[in-house]
């Protein structure tokens, strides 16, 4: 004879059956916050749909806690975690639970968590501030970066590396190119075969997302620009934040998010309505 | 949330020449036994067309402390280099903007330019103030 399943509550007994319903929704509901598990978060449940899968990649939220776990440490080996605005950080964790954490070992070249009490964000301060993460896009593999900042269009000649995939020849870069306002989402150390975007903003601080999904790359949800040289198809390195590889053209600027994924693309419009409320950029 | 430590922000301007001392310093003053490697490219340059490695951070105010005093290795980099760091000390010309009344300091070849401000320095305006620019880059897109 098949045993009742004590985990079943049955109508009857004065019971109606949205009463019944309701007691198993919060009986799952408590059984899943003692796992953990929030599944009305929306976040956790964008993690889970863009990794859950096993895709390779790495998602950055710059706050000092995330869905209740540290994720922002002043030093590379987390052992001091950043609780205070103005805090340096030298470990900011993937949580993606891909383990494709960013660092930055020496001191000096750490940027700076910082905060308005709603807002949360990186400030990197585009003369030694970057990080790097051990991890390089797989250049044979569809895949969508995105990012929200607030970057700095300024400089006559200098071209400030907003991140970078891989080093030397074959880098591709997100870059802004400051002496036209221009914002850049590919290009390489040895060619001009880059597309470019105007943002047609004056020279100053331009808070934005951008979304590059393989070859196209949007704006604010826009399509700006579409290029038949990828950064997947010059991604060979690891991934660098606000400078290139070895730290050089630097980036003054604001992060407040970044999300990168290996596979077709997923989930776009979500991930940037994300990254705008994180960011205050109104899509 | 808690106040920082860090209330300083601090712009270091190292003439090309004198890095690897510069780098030594960092490492005794620092917090990491990776700060020899906080000045690696000289890509900034004065009106003469010296250059310089630049790092900008923010610090905590034992650091102008120590920098002033007699350097010792720390505990995480007790092989440090004190000799060089030492060297690297005595070229350091400091405008402390925390002070009552700052002195401007320019970059130069024969010293090492340091701006002590509070953490709501910009490192821009710092770099810009020692009248350093940034050297073009070959790189285009």
């Amino acid at each position: 004879m098949p045993r009742r399943s004590p985990y079943v509550t049955r109508p009857g007994w004065g019971r109606s059956a949205a009463s019944v319903r309701k007691r198993e929704r919060d009986r799952k509901r408590r059984w899943l916050a003692e796992q953990g598990i929030t599944p009305t978060d929306p976040l956790r449940a964008l993690i889970a749909s863009l990794y859950g899968e096993g895709q390779q990649g790495a998602m950055f939220i710059p706050q000092p806690q995330v869905l209740g776990e540290q994720v922002l440490f002043q030093d590379a080996g987390g052992t001091t975690p950043v609780t205070a605005d103005g805090d340096p950080v030298g470990l900011m964790l993937d949580i993606s639970d891909r383990g494709n954490h960013a660092t930055q070992e020496v001191s000096g070249a750490r940027p700076i968590y910082r905060t308005d009490g709603t807002l949360h964000w990186l400030q990197f301060d585009g003369a030694s501030a970057w990080m790097y993460v051990d991890y390089a896009l797989n250049d044979a593999a569809p895949f969508q970066v995105h990012c929200a900042l607030d970057m700095l269009l300024t400089g006559a000649s200098a071209f400030r590396r907003v991140m970078t995939f891989g080093n030397g020849a074959n880098a591709s870069q997100i870059t802004s190119q400051t002496s036209d306002g221009d914002v850049a989402y590919i290009r390489r150390a040895d060619a001009s075969s880059g597309k470019k975007v105007n943002l047609g903003q004056e020279v100053g601080f331009y808070k934005f997302i951008s979304s590059c999904i393989f070859d196209d790359f949007y704006i604010n949800q826009n399509l700006a620009t579409q290029s038949n040289d990828s950064i997947a198809s010059r991604a060979s390195g690891k991934v660098t934040i606000g400078a290139s590889a070895g730290g050089s053209g630097f980036a003054e600027a604001d992060y407040y998010g970044i999300v990168m994924r290996e596979g077709e693309a997923a989930r776009k419009n979500d991930i940037e309505n994300y990254l705008a409320s994180l960011s205050g950029v109104h899509l | 949330m808690t106040q920082t430590q860090y209330q300083l922000r601090t712009t270091i301007a190292t003439p090309a020449a004198h890095m690897p001392d510069a780098n030594q310093i960092a490492l005794v003053l620092g917090e990491s036994i990776h700060d020899d490697k906080t000045f690696t490219a000289a890509n900034y340059q004065d009106a003469a067309g010296n250059l310089y490695a630049v790092c900008s951070t923010v610090a905590k105010p034992i650091f102008a402390a120590k920098a002033g005093q007699p350097l010792q290795a720390p505990s995480f980099a007790p092989d440090a280099d004190l000799e060089a760091a030492t060297r690297a000390q005595s070229l350091l010309v400091i405008e402390d903007r925390t002070s009552d009344s700052p002195v401007p300091v320019q970059a130069g070849p024969d010293h090492i330019a340091v701006i002590l401000d509070t953490r709501f320095g910009e490192a821009q305006e710092h770099i810009a103030s020692m009248g350093l620019t940034l050297v073009p880059s070959e790189e285009g897109v």
